[in-house]
């Protein structure tokens, strides 16, 4: 059973599994502290080799979610996706080519020096920053690759 | 044929341009409260999976201690980087220990590289800037 199905049968009627997603963050937009620690175990262990990661995933199988926790999970930084989102034009009018640490719907640091904006940040309290980087507009058409 | 049965959908993020990517959680194993949030950007074309060196730093690791790994780019150009074991975490599909490429010098976009794609099922589909994933290889 995928958690999509188990998300159905938690009663919000779905057509798809991205209007899955989409239904769970709007619904949970600001329910849940996006600075909270997470208990879960590591599931995987790379370091000592792509195998063993495997085969620990393959011992875990499928994350089989009830809707409670599916919608939970979802909620992680949903806020400041979705300021982000619909933000754009805020954002390139005043913090192109800088780094912002966004709480909530709030940024509470910005610049052009990541490690200074994070400790701002941690100073007025943040205790895990959200930081992203604002893309300037480029000056022609243009496409990303890699680095 | 195989056919997979995914977990989990994921939009494009929409940036500048739009872009498969995950927000991440990146931490120090040792001192889980040192933390960040960022976005990692999904790379097949990427052997390792490479974060900007302040990264390494912010959350407590030292970074010029980590062992030395060269990276080359399509243009040749060739970045140092230090690998350090961190957790890279994403609230949907878990926990995960990686040894990432943290760079000396600054990069624009952090990598989730081959290796971490080798963790889980990853299916991509760009004409609807979607991609699916299970949480297992």
């Amino acid at each position: 059973m995928t958690t999509d199905s188990l998300v159905a049968q938690g009663g919000i009627a779905l057509s798809s599994p991205r209007e899955a997603l989409r239904s769970l963050v709007d619904a949970l937009l600001g329910a849940q502290s996006s600075s909270s620690s997470r208990p879960n175990p590591v599931k995987s262990i790379a370091g000592a080799g792509f195998s063993l990661g495997g085969a620990l995933f393959g011992a875990v199988g499928l994350e089989v979610m009830s809707a409670e926790s599916a919608a939970r999970k979802v909620g992680r930084r949903a806020r400041e996706l979705r300021w982000l989102q619909t933000n754009r034009e805020l954002l390139q009018r005043s913090y192109a080519s800088q780094w912002i640490v966004l709480e909530g719907e709030t940024i509470v640091a910005a610049g052009v020096d990541p490690a200074a904006v994070v400790s701002a940040a941690r100073r007025s309290g943040v205790r895990i920053p959200f930081v992203h980087y604002v893309d300037a507009e480029p000056p022609m058409a243009t496409g990303y690759i890699g680095l | 044929m195989p056919n997979v049965i995914y977990a989990r959908t994921f939009p494009y993020r929409q940036g500048q341009s739009s872009f498969p990517g995950l927000l991440v959680r990146i931490s120090n194993p040792l001192y889980a409260s040192r933390a960040l949030d960022i976005d990692g950007h999904l790379d097949t074309g990427a052997q390792r999976s490479v974060f900007d060196g302040w990264i390494a730093s912010e959350i407590g690791l030292d970074l010029a201690s980590g062992a030395r790994f060269g990276l080359t780019t399509t243009t040749g150009e060739s970045i140092e980087a230090r690998v350090h074991d961190v957790i890279v975490s994403h609230e949907a599909l878990g926990d995960f220990r990686l040894g990432i490429a943290f760079t000396l010098g600054p990069i624009r976009r952090n990598l989730l590289g081959r290796d971490f794609l080798n963790l889980i099922q990853i299916g991509f589909r760009e004409h609807h800037e979607e991609f699916y994933v299970t949480p297992s290889p």
